[in-house]
């Protein structure tokens, strides 16, 4: 039961992506296999979410009701696929194996493996993981594996600490894999976690392989794993990584939708729902949801084809419905007000925006933080030595992409500039965090502006 | 084995991609170490400190037994050691976070009480003061306490 609850959504995530490819695109396994585990973990949530409100999720039927509807929903993806089963099979499966000798693959392989044990030895060392995953993300999946049927004390401001107005992703998953499982073990957050950090990896490889080939696979998955403390924060358990996995895959099915997006309508749809996870993964998810649709329209109105944008931004506000609903009732019913929103007023703004001080201090906390993380070495190496000269055209997905990094940085500023809190404290207890969410998504879109000689055996 | 060089500088243009490469896997390399490093360091108490034994899982021991006294929902008061530091905040979220669906107020003025103390259990007379009645000390610091009820 308990490897059965990570497998069944998982599955049910690549069944997904091999219906998309039906639909147009030729996501390559290992994008079916990372993105498909995005997908599989918001469906779970979902459902999860739904039970939770429906005030079921603590019966005992309920991780047999929430098999059967994963059981059902694979039934209908597999559907179309049923006759060609075996060659999905064949290349979902099968072709993950044969690895073909390089190099370079040989320093991914180490430098992976070393990766995965520094998590493996952290998340031993601290099976609770950091500040965060103790005070808000296992302590609110504790409430929701212990529950009593009227909601409990997770959204009470008694303990305002734990941010009562959070969304609930990770932990519904953290809390339906317990109930799957039948007790508490912290092996389980460890494992979701780890699965979000290299799945990370993976999908950012396999992304950028497919869209640019493998030498930009491997270029993408060095410059993460390189990425100072990225493991580190896997470790911590917290929300962060989950959340830059769905930023990520959100962006990578848009790019490889291609210049014609609306020809590829489930793809749209499937965008829409990784950005939707991401809206109910942690409250910056809130934000990037509209910078992304924002940059949609933004990107579309300059390459003139904004006919086309409203049909689009409206199959991707359809995608991530489930989750805006999810949102809606949690903001409607339980949830107390937002801690940086409640004190925001007219004066307070004016006085901020006007404060030379703060704008230096975050300013210089942030170029640090760039630097620190080794960024603008690795921006410097693909530019220098591994860019080719022809630039790749633009394309929507592109620069919406982009400009919803640039629409989300500019909100992380705003955040800061406002925050209730002391200015110092609150940039040092998050800076980095943040700028890990947008990061591997960065990444990917500047690699992709790069263009790597194809690799040829 | 020539493949594999070969592909190392179609990367990009002959020695420029090899040292594009070279520069890129030292980068990731060279990554892991300061975390790698950090672990190492408390990973030389390796096993006491792995799995279970750990000082979070340690501290929430404590708790086990009242959990399973109180109902479910309750929302408790918290009493705690009386200096304010890191270690004393982070009693009180870590009591929170063995207790759930119950909630702590940091109150003594509710029915019930938690009383967690990491330095000195109270007296009888700090007790009087806050108007408590000791219901069960549950050891190592763990106390659970009533409102007495005024006659």
């Amino acid at each position: 039961m308990t490897v059965l609850a990570f497998l069944f959504p998982w599955v049910l995530g690549v069944l997904w992506m091999n219906v998309l490819e039906k639909h147009g695109a030729s996501p390559r396994p290992g994008l079916a296999w990372s993105a498909g585990f995005g997908l599989g973990m918001g469906v779970a949530a979902f459902l999860y979410g739904v039970g939770f409100f429906a005030g079921i999720h603590h019966l005992p039927v309920f991780p047999y009701l929430d098999m059967v509807v994963c059981a059902l929903t694979g039934i209908l993806l597999a559907w179309p696929i049923k006759k060609t089963m075996d060659p999905f099979l064949r290349t979902q499966i099968l072709s993950c194996v044969p690895w073909r000798f390089s190099w370079i693959g040989i320093g991914y392989g180490i430098l992976l493996a070393f990766s995965i044990l520094l998590f493996i030895g952290y998340a031993c060392l601290e099976p609770h993981g950091g500040w965060d995953a103790w005070a808000i993300w296992n302590l609110k999946a504790r409430f929701l594996f212990r529950g009593v049927a009227d909601g409990n004390q997770m959204f009470s401001s008694h303990i305002s600490w734990s941010h009562p107005d959070y969304p609930l992703l990770l932990p519904s998953i953290i809390a339906r894999w317990w109930n799957w499982a039948g007790r508490e073990t912290m092996i389980i957050p460890a494992a979701v976690s780890g699965a979000f950090t290299f799945g990370l990896v993976f999908l950012s490889k396999a992304g950028l392989t497919t869209a640019q080939g493998r030498m930009a696979g491997y270029a993408g998955a060095f410059a993460l794993l390189g990425t100072l403390n990225l493991v580190r924060h896997g470790a911590y358990l917290g929300a962060d990584i989950p959340l830059a996995f769905f930023f990520l895959a959100a962006i990578v099915i848009l790019v490889l939708l291609g210049d014609e997006p609306l020809q590829w309508v489930p793809g749209l749809g499937t965008a829409g729902f990784l950005a939707g996870c991401a809206l109910w993964t942690k409250n910056e998810g809130m934000l990037f949801f509209p910078a992304l649709l924002l940059g949609w329209a933004v990107a579309s109105w300059k390459m003139k084809r904004m006919g086309k944008a409203w049909m689009e931004l409206m199959w991707m506000v359809l995608g991530a419905s489930p989750f805006l609903a999810l949102w809606v009732v949690l903001k409607i019913h339980c949830s107390p007000s937002n801690d940086l929103l409640a004190s925001l007023s007219l004066p307070l703004i004016a006085d901020r925006l006007l404060d030379p001080t703060r704008h230096g201090v975050i300013l210089r906390t942030a170029v640090w933080t760039i630097v620190k993380m080794g960024s603008p070495i690795v921006l410097c190496v693909f530019w220098f030595f591994l860019r080719d000269k022809k630039r790749i055209e633009r394309t929507p997905a592109r620069t919406a992409g982009s400009l919803a990094l640039i629409f989300m940085a500019a909100g992380y500023y705003a955040a800061y500039l406002f925050s209730p809190y002391d200015l110092a404290w609150h940039l040092s207890t998050s800076a980095e965090r943040l700028l890990l969410q947008i990061w591997p998504s960065a990444l990917f879109l500047a690699i992709l502006g790069l263009r790597f000689k194809p690799y040829k055996r | 084995m020539m493949r594999g060089m070969r592909s190392v500088f179609m990367a990009g243009r002959s020695l420029r991609g090899l040292i594009g490469w070279g520069l890129l896997a030292a980068w990731g390399g060279l990554a892991i170490i300061p975390p790698a490093v950090e672990w190492l360091r408390p990973g030389f108490h390796w096993p006491a400190c792995a799995s279970d034994q750990d000082n979070i899982s340690n501290y929430l021991t404590r708790f086990d037994v009242l959990r399973s006294r109180i109902p479910p929902g309750t929302v408790l008061g918290y009493w705690g050691d009386k200096r304010q530091d890191l270690q004393t905040v982070m009693a009180f979220i870590l009591a929170q976070y063995a207790l759930p669906p119950s909630a702590l107020v940091k109150d003594v003025r509710r029915e019930f009480v938690l009383g967690n103390f990491l330095d000195k259990a109270p007296d009888e007379a700090a007790r009087r003061d806050r108007g408590l009645v000791l219901v069960r000390d549950f050891g190592n610091g763990v106390m659970l306490f009533r409102t007495r009820t005024k006659s």
